[in-house]
């Protein structure tokens, strides 16, 4: 098992990431591991979560990273409600697996189409590297898939695999 | 397959020699055609003498004096497939000016190169500019994108070093100091990305024939150039700007595409009132960017093409973001700049929280394009969060369905005694007037109020009107806080050729030392 300094000691040393600290906080009744990354350059959750993934392995229970501008501190130590609070209010995408069967198609059309490894269904499009190449390539996927075309603003207006898997459905 | 310029010309002109690809006026407006396979020639004649007298292509630039004709476009695409960054030079910037902007090139490149009209490089000096240091002598480091997709050694295959530039455009042109933009380059085709996918939504066609009305030198007429040249379009120059003329061109060479300014399209019907909608039965779309557009001359064209064939663009120069919105949406929700385009928008207020829609504040912008994004070469203009959404300082609101409308800018905003006066309001019920041609709302220092509006007008020659009856006109369309107090009559409103008034060459006395040395960045 991975424990949570080998999780930030993973993130400190990505070229983007100047301090990372993780930390356990409890979300909707269960305890879920999440990074607080400050970055030196752009960088976005979705991308560092899945550098762990890649230099530790799928397992590490890393649920999410969440980019600060600066890391909170509340008496000498990392300050844990602010970052339970970020998480609750939705500011750090969460990794979770597809839940069914339509999801699970959109989500390897993703993979695919943008050649990254492991896509969470909260992931944002854009935070996971997606730019316009992969947009085309994911709506003619799905049209060739799913037989239904979208256009870009509604691809863009989803841009997550569960609220796209939703007007598929 | 992503390809070089001097490769993708080389290819089109193969595939179709004898199909125009520019079409230009020398000075006696003499018609001059040049067919791809010319085109390909010249350019590589061109490019090839470019690279004999470039010694260091990674610190020299190529200066093109870049008004609409022939050479200017041939030294442009020489250059990009010199891969000699290029940086196209309005021909009538007064001396100071061009100094100043040769200057800020100094900062970044130890050689200019001046490609005239013979299209021989000639040495510049750039140098005397090491002489003025202003402490923000930061240099972009090549990361730099324009609004746009042409494929670069940034996001595609090529044998681009880091830091490389593709071209250099002037910006800043409404606040008078000047700003340099740097484009990561070199330049490439990548059939999938050029051009963007904006301008793709925006009914370009590959292979159309288009015309260009706005000057080289400006960033949209200019990235439309490359992705013209890149995509095998036929293009017309309009070697200037005449409003009776545009219409012509479009009529004479079955024109698709065409891209213009709110200024143009005001001059456009004012100088046809009687314009017949046949001219136009070619165009497939016209596309307008750049200042913001009046609504009476919005609606003026979308009754001469069509809602289906007004398309609208929101970009910061920058590559913050993009909005397009076509006539039949706007006429669903007047005013709107429309929804973002493979951009996602956030509102945020002044502590950087998100507000409801309808709620006004700052409008952050986040694109794939963020990694490329150009820096000014001489000040930091861009803010950015962390979770990669920037902006540059417009306000707006967005709707419940995503549509974006923009409020004033700040250093626009006349305030009169706490009440905020939009200057394009009072200049659009200005222009309204018969006798005016055209208008420009500023502030003037007030005893009590701190400001109150002035107007600058310059009227139809030949006719004459009393200012007494201009405030009265003005009273019967704004509210009495929006009414001119004070008007001076010009010969010319100062705009730049994007339609952007130049604040900063009203001289009178009427300016606030705010606008007078224009210390407000952006």
């Amino acid at each position: 098992m991975v424990t949570l300094p080998e999780i930030s000691e993973v993130l400190a040393a990505h070229p983007a990431v100047r301090r990372a600290e993780v930390v356990i906080v409890r979300h909707q009744g269960r305890d879920v591991a999440i990074a607080a990354a400050e970055p030196s350059e752009y960088v976005s959750g979705p991308i560092l979560r899945n550098y762990v993934r890649q230099e530790l392995g799928e397992d590490t229970g890393l649920a999410g990273v969440l980019i600060v501008e600066q890391m909170p501190m509340a008496d000498g130590a990392v300050d844990v409600d602010s970052l339970a609070a970020a998480v609750a209010e939705g500011r750090c995408a969460l990794f979770e697996d597809p839940r069914d069967d339509v999801e699970r198609r959109v989500a390897a059309i993703w993979s695919a189409q943008m050649d990254v490894r492991s896509v969470g269904v909260n992931d944002d499009f854009l935070e996971l590297g997606g730019d316009s190449l992969s947009v085309l390539g994911i709506i003619a996927a799905i049209e060739t898939e799913f037989g239904r075309s979208l256009n870009v603003y509604e691809f863009m207006n989803a841009a997550s695999v569960r609220r796209l898997a939703e007007i598929l459905r | 397959m992503v390809l070089s310029v001097r490769r993708r010309i080389g290819d089109i002109a193969r595939a179709d020699p004898d199909r125009t690809a520019l079409i230009g006026f020398d000075t006696n407006l003499v018609e001059q055609v040049l067919s791809w396979r010319e085109f390909a020639d010249r350019v590589a004649d061109a490019a090839d003498a470019l690279r004999a007298a470039v010694d260091d292509r990674s610190r020299s630039c190529a200066v093109v004096p870049a008004g609409n004709t022939l050479p200017a476009a041939i030294a442009i695409a020489a250059a990009l497939t010199a891969e000699v960054p290029v940086f196209p030079l309005n021909p009538t910037t007064p001396l100071a000016e061009r100094d100043a902007l040769l200057r800020l090139l100094g900062r970044r490149f130890t050689h200019g190169y001046l490609v005239d009209a013979e299209l021989r490089p000639q040495r510049l000096d750039l140098s005397a500019g090491s002489a003025v240091a202003d402490g923000h002598g930061t240099v972009a480091d090549g990361h730099g994108t324009v609004a746009d997709g042409h494929g670069t050694a940034a996001d595609g295959p090529g044998p681009g070093k880091p830091g490389t530039v593709a071209y250099l455009l002037a910006t800043g042109a409404s606040t008078g100091i000047p700003k340099i933009s740097a484009r990561p380059g070199p330049l490439r085709y990548d059939p999938m990305r050029t051009p963007s996918l904006v301008i793709r939504q925006a009914g370009w066609r590959s292979a159309q024939r288009q015309l260009i009305v706005g000057p080289l030198y400006h960033a949209a007429p200019f990235t439309a150039f490359l992705d013209a040249m890149l995509d095998s379009n036929t293009v017309v120059l309009q070697p200037f700007f005449a409003p009776r003329w545009t219409p012509e061109l479009v009529h004479r060479y079955a024109i698709e595409w065409l891209q213009l300014t709110p200024t143009h399209m005001r001059e456009i019907l004012r100088g046809s009132p009687d314009l017949d909608p046949a001219c136009f039965a070619s165009l497939r779309a016209m596309l307008h960017t750049a200042a913001r557009c009046d609504p009476d001359t919005k609606r003026g064209w979308i009754d001469l093409l069509g809602p289906e064939r007004v398309y609208e663009l929101y970009g910061a120069t920058e590559g913050v973001g993009v909005t397009l919105v076509r006539g039949d949406e706007w006429l669903a929700r007047p005013g709107t700049v429309g929804r973002g385009l493979l951009t996602q928008i956030r509102i945020l207020d002044n502590d950087g929280n998100p507000v409801p829609p309808g709620m006004t504040g700052t409008v952050f912008m986040r694109t794939p394009q963020r990694v490329g994004r150009a820096d000014y070469v001489n000040d930091q203009a861009i803010r950015t969060t962390p979770d990669g959404f920037a902006t540059v300082g417009d306000h707006g609101r967005l709707d419940r369905d995503g549509y974006l409308y923009l409020e004033p800018r700040d250093h626009d905003t006349i305030n009169v005694g706490g009440e905020k006066v939009d200057p394009d309001e009072v200049e659009a019920a200005l222009r309204d007037h018969p006798a005016v041609v055209d208008a420009v709302a500023v502030a003037v220092p007030h005893g009590t109020l701190g400001s109150v509006v002035a107007a600058h007008v310059m009227l139809r020659p030949g006719t004459s009107v009393r200012r007494a009856e201009l405030a009265a006109h003005c009273g019967r369309r704004l509210a009495g806080y929006k009414i001119p107090k004070q008007f001076t009559f010009v010969d010319q409103i100062p705009r730049s050729a994007a339609g952007k008034v130049q604040r900063w060459r009203l001289t009178s006395h009427h300016e606030t030392p705010h606008h007078e040395n224009g210390a407000t960045p952006l």
